[in-house]
């Protein structure tokens, strides 16, 4: 493949793909013990197959409290969630892969949730999400 | 619910909010969760009613203070 500015190219069939990319990586912080969103990228999808790339980096200012987070699509579909301990403060880095079969054309949420534990501030940042289209 | 939204450019302590809410003079102390987006600048702190004015004020207080 041939990369250029967003669009991939197959050199033996000349069939192109679309690379799309959503980020935020400001901080967002929260005391709610229920998820709450903290980043929302809502791309415009063809009826294809994409690879989705995402990270994410979760803390909380009490290392004595979890932190919870997820990525999901079009608020149905969990792509990844995680609850985890952490040092206070110290950034824990989540991310992954994930094969998203689009039927249904159009925009699609891909939406980054976190919450608390039982207590202190948790905290999200570097939420970013990448989407290849696959070419077959 | 009820959300009251603030412009904070520097990361407010949460925790101090939710502390200054419990500790302060406000009739309605039903605080659930305070949410702050750097991106935005902007600070979120919801109740799970409206407040009154005297409390709206007193919350106001605390914001600034934290």
């Amino acid at each position: 493949m041939v990369e250029t500015d967003g669009i991939q190219t197959d050199p033996k069939t000349s069939a192109t793909t679309t690379v799309i990319q959503g980020s935020e990586e400001t901080e967002d912080t929260t005391t709610s013990a229920t998820y709450v969103e903290a980043y929302r990228f809502s791309p415009t999808l063809d009826v294809a197959k994409y690879k989705v790339d995402f990270y994410y980096a979760l803390t909380n200012s009490n290392g004595s409290y979890n932190v919870s987070g997820r990525l999901q699509i079009d608020d149905t579909t969990t792509i990844s969630e995680t609850t985890t301990d952490v040092f206070t403060d110290l950034y824990h880095g989540i991310g992954g892969t994930y094969f998203f079969n689009n039927t249904t054309p159009g925009t699609h949420n891909f939406d980054f949730d976190f919450q608390r534990g039982a207590g202190g501030t948790a905290k999200i940042r570097s939420k970013r999400v990448i989407l290849t289209k696959v070419v077959e | 619910m009820a959300t009251y939204t603030y412009t904070k450019t520097a990361e407010p302590n949460l925790e101090a909010i939710h502390d200054g809410v419990a500790g302060s003079e406000m009739m309605d102390k039903s605080i659930l969760y305070c949410h702050w987006d750097e991106g935005a600048e902007l600070l979120e702190v919801v109740f799970s009613g409206s407040l009154s004015d005297s409390d709206k004020a007193i919350l106001d207080g605390i914001v600034e203070a934290s």
